[in-house]
């Protein structure tokens, strides 16, 4: 571990040069960004409608209150995790498996990595598209290829599964850059040492890999916790929330309140509760999971 | 070494699975090329009577050239402003202790946890009030902010990892801090810098929602918005769409071809260390 | 150094090119999905050469919003803060507008256009509180739109009523294949998955609601939407689309029959001319024969800058010759009466048999449930919510409806009246 304590600057200059170093990217992230969770923040203690013409009324917690009494944003709530812990293991899983045979040595290695980023590098939009009509029941390829006959997205216990599936298959190269890179960095001495050692494949999987891994795991697992989360534009595409709210995350329903029933208050509300949430996980995460980090 | 034999199998198993897990690119290219109607019901996996009509139409209709330009600029834009800022940003992080800095990257993480939908019209009135609005300026900015909070994370592992020994032995030679950074510590991170760069660009081409929010001239469409139009009030033009995806994806694709080896080796170094 | 750069590069940036012209003193914003359109786009470009030749020194500045995002940018437009100054706005959001205040009172501006007394029926839908907030730009009835090929190869006639629909449709899957009459069940698109649904609960007679009380579970409403889910369970429509694809199939001439605007029949136009003279418009054959009634509306909201150049732009759309173009050229019914002449009658026989069933039958404006108007895109989706498990093959439509009922009514209760 690199240690950090010591620099060769008396400590005001420091504090300084730290700053004027951090403060470009965070005035740009702190406007574009910052600004609006803070003014969010202040919607979601009024009844403010989308659109008005005179200052909302104050209305202290009762957005909040009046959500977190109502089943369908625990049920929403419920669903986001299912969608999002589904969406992470998949993605990682699949990432990794991706990555494992990336990393094995045979010709044409390096067109094969350039052609499994595509999911990732395709435009969503055109993607979900693709999928949309991939799923279809009468004339999607999926359907005719598995000879099933499946409502994939109009079934409502297939849609959570399918909307899953499909934003795994569009997340996972992340997982799959961010693993190989993690495998390159593991010691080739490691594993001739556990080869002397007598050490079968999977042991050394078990023992040397997944240890090595730990590091990029954590700042990986994090990374496609917080996207899943937030994720909106593939299941709205899909099924947009449906069908009967199978797959209604707390981001359909901010978008719902906001833009269709022009209820900016409190769907400033529920957006400020999945951003609760979200910190909650994440500081459970790191809580357990990052104990090593300084 | 691996003998040969062993290797081809894997070359096999590989493509095998890239290819298998590449089905749905592979299916909208077919779909912009086939004459096959997308209503039949046992759709033949390979294009029947393949032609690029739909290529050939979208761009004697749409003007793809624009959209192609303007994507770009705003790509290349995000890039070459997101990249000093991050730098800057992760090499502070990584070196300095300071409350700032703690608080700073607290917020960092904070800005990923908030629904696009509520930040739509706060950005929205943001980008009117400061004349940013209906400017690609204005979506390199936007699309900036949303992209230094995953450049910063990662590039901070690089620094992480150079030793601070190399900081002081520079600054023990008289280097002032610019010059360390510039000098010293920014060639061993140039990996790095590569990878994040095409996550950036990749980010700001296939940007989609505030594109759509934050411009409106067409003379400012970017490819995204180009897309979406396909989808008209009444119909959707199916085989045109898929041509105008295809277009779209290309250019990223052949710029990851190109620069994939420095993506990977990049990323070796510095995330690594957490 | 590095930041004196950066900030350079910033600037420069935020300074780059645009393509919007401001030579002009006065700008009129008039944002529209329909400037890109074949037909509709020029339409409206002329009227704008015409008026700005008529207006030196103010300029109309199109500009172009793809359709599917035209209703959420005009939203965020005004909830900025800003606004344009001629807004045309689907018929669905005009309840919600009116009622928040966000469109400016046309009745002084109206006063003096002498085109007034012409404007259909349907410009009730922009009527609030006694004033007027819109003028109808179009308002096309949704009608019966059959492939007459299809049904003489089955051997029957236009239906006129449901069971006759019904065998007609199975007789055209026997004899050709072809789904016998497509709807929308795609519940991904609210709107789309409930427009056949009032198209058939309003044509038996029922409707989701009657003066402000949820009536889903009306023993009406259930049967026509009882009958309408034959066709589903028979596998005489195609699942799991809407409108744009279940047109795009028509026009392949894999369904017979749609309950659609004539939009779907200018489709046919352009994308198989050889079918037009086969396609025809008829009643639908429910009950009541309702037609649901869809279109759009010239609003001025509020916060526009140029209030009186927006009129008289708009009032340049509605003279009578601009009125009868819209006919003529689009085959879509302009917001006040045109003549057909003779010549189109002959052309377009399916028109007249349209503006028959505008003229008789118009129902289901701004697609909202009768009392809750400005909660329209509420009670659409609990009623598609609804009606998803029906179509999911979950449940059945009593059921379902049922379940519709009570939500309606405990949310019902909430609101604040």
């Amino acid at each position: 571990m690199v240690s950090r304590m010591r620099t060769a600057l008396p400590n005001t200059a420091v504090n300084r040069v730290s700053a004027a170093l951090i403060l470009p990217a965070a005035i740009v992230m702190g406007a574009v960004v910052i600004y609006p969770i803070l003014t969010t923040i202040g919607l979601s203690l009024t009844d403010a409608p989308l659109i008005s013409l005179s200052p909302p009324s104050f209305a202290g917690l009762s957005n909040y209150a009046e959500w977190l009494s109502n089943p369908d944003f625990w049920r929403s709530l419920w669903i986001t995790l299912i969608y999002t812990f589904g969406v992470t293991i998949g993605s990682y899983a699949i990432g990794l498996f991706t990555a494992l045979l990336l990393n094995l040595d045979f010709p044409g290695r390096a067109i094969l990595r350039g052609l499994v980023l595509l999911p990732w590098a395709i435009p969503e939009v055109a993607a979900v598209m693709t999928w949309n009509w991939m799923l279809d029941y009468q004339f999607g390829i999926v359907n005719s290829l598995l000879g099933s006959q499946v409502g994939w997205v109009t079934d409502s216990a297939m849609a959570l599964w399918t909307v899953t599936i499909v934003t795994i298959w569009k997340q996972f190269p992340l997982a799959t850059v961010v693993l190989l890179a993690g495998l390159q960095a593991i010691p080739r001495e490691l594993y001739e040492a556990a080869n002397v050692d007598g050490a079968s494949r999977l042991q050394q999987f078990v023992h040397v890999t997944l240890p090595g891994l730990k590091p990029v795991n954590s700042v990986l697992v994090m990374m496609l916790i917080l996207y899943t989360f937030k994720r909106i534009s593939i299941i709205y595409l899909l099924t947009g929330g449906g069908p009967a709210k199978a797959t209604e995350i707390l981001p359909v329903i901010t978008y719902l309140e906001a833009f269709k029933y022009f209820r900016l208050g409190s769907a400033s509300a529920v957006g400020i509760l999945a951003l609760g949430f979200t910190l909650v996980i994440t500081l459970v995460y790191s809580r357990v999971f990052l104990r090593e980090e300084a | 070494m691996r003998r040969p034999k062993g290797s081809i199998a894997v070359l096999v198993v590989a493509v095998i699975v890239v290819f298998a897990l590449n089905f749905p690119v592979y299916w909208m290219f077919v779909q912009s090329i086939t004459a096959e109607s997308m209503f039949t019901e046992r759709p033949s996996l390979l294009p029947k009577d393949p032609s690029l009509n739909a290529f050939k139409r979208i761009c004697e209709a749409k003007p793809i050239g624009q959209w192609f330009v303007n994507t770009l600029i705003v790509a290349v834009g995000t890039v070459a402003l997101s990249m000093p800022l991050a730098a800057g940003a992760a090499f502070s992080l990584s070196r300095y202790k300071t409350t700032l800095n703690s608080v700073t990257g607290l917020a960092i993480l904070g800005t990923q946890m908030l629904s696009a939908s509520l930040l739509a019209i706060p950005i929205y009135v943001l980008f009117r009030r400061t004349g940013l609005h209906d400017k690609l300026g204005g979506l390199i900015v936007a699309n900036t902010a949303f992209t230094l909070p995953m450049s910063i994370w990662v590039l901070k592992g690089f620094f992480d990892a150079i030793p601070k020994e190399l900081d002081e032995a520079a600054m023990i030679d008289g280097c002032t801090v610019g010059q360390m950074i510039w000098q010293v510590i920014m060639p061993l991170v140039l990996p790095g810098m590569v990878a994040v760069s095409i996550f950036a660009f990749i980010l700001a081409w296939d940007e989609f929602f505030f594109a759509r929010t934050l411009v409106s001239s067409q003379g400012n469409w970017v490819l995204s918005v180009g897309l979406s139009s396909f989808r008209e009030e009444f119909t959707i033009n199916w085989s045109d769409m898929m041509a105008a995806a295809v277009l779209f994806t290309i250019p990223p694709i052949v710029l990851f071809m190109f620069i994939q080896k420095h993506l990977v080796s990049g990323l070796t170094g510095g995330a690594v260390k957490g | 150094m590095k930041r004196m750069m950066m900030a350079t590069l910033l600037i420069a940036l935020v300074m780059a090119p645009i393509g919007v012209a401001s030579g002009a003193n006065k700008q009129i914003q008039f944002p529209s999905w329909m400037w890109g359109e074949a037909g509709t786009g020029d339409w409206f470009k002329d009227g704008v050469a015409l008026y700005e030749s008529q207006n030196p020194g103010v300029k109309v500045v199109p500009a172009l919003v793809p359709a599917g995002q035209y209703e959420e940018k005009l939203l965020i437009d005004m909830a900025g803060g800003g606004a344009p100054d001629l807004a045309p706005v689907f018929t669905n959001m005009m309840p919600k507008l009116m009622r928040m205040g966000l469109l400016e009172p046309l009745d002084d501006y109206l006063a003096k256009a002498d085109w007034k007394s012409n404007l259909l029926p349907v410009q009730k839908v922009a009527q609030y509180n006694g004033k007027t907030y819109g003028v109808v730009l179009t308002a096309s009835p949704n009608g019966l739109i059959y492939n007459k090929k299809l049904l003489d190869k089955a051997g029957v006639a236009v239906p006129t009523t449901p069971e006759e629909m019904l065998v007609a449709a199975r007789k055209v899957k026997q004899a050709t294949g072809a789904f016998g009459y497509g709807f929308a069940t795609r519940t991904a698109d609210v709107l789309e998955a409930y427009i056949p649904l009032m198209q058939w609960a309003i044509g038996f007679g029922g409707d989701f609601s009657k003066d402000g009380v949820p009536t889903a579970n009306n023993p009406k409403t259930i049967e026509g939407l009882e009958f309408l889910k034959r066709f589903f369970d028979e596998g005489l429509t195609p699942k799991g689309l809407d409108g744009p694809m279940l047109r795009k199939m028509f026009v392949e001439e894999k369904i017979a029959m749609l309950i659609d605007g004539p939009w779907a029949i200018t489709y046919v136009k352009e994308a198989a001319p050889d079918l037009y003279e086969y396609v025809g418009f008829a009643a639908p054959p429910t009950p009541t024969h309702a037609a649901i009634t869809g279109g759009a509306f010239y609003t001025i909201p509020v916060r526009a800058k140029h209030k009186q150049e927006a009129f008289a732009l708009l009032s340049v759309y509605n003279q009578p010759e601009w009125q009868s173009r819209w006919l003529e050229d689009l085959l879509q019914i302009p917001g006040q009466n045109a003549e057909i002449s003779p010549k189109l009658a002959k052309e377009h026989p399916w028109i007249e048999g349209m503006v028959d069933v505008a003229a008789k039958y118009p129902a289901g404006f701004g697609y909202s449930a009768p009392g809750f108007e400005e909660y329209a895109g509420e009670v659409q989706r609990m009623v598609v919510d609804g009606i998803a498990s029906v179509w999911g093959g979950r449940t059945t439509v009593e059921a379902a409806m049922n379940d519709v009922q009570q939500k309606m009514v405990k949310w019902a209760a909430t609101l604040k009246r």
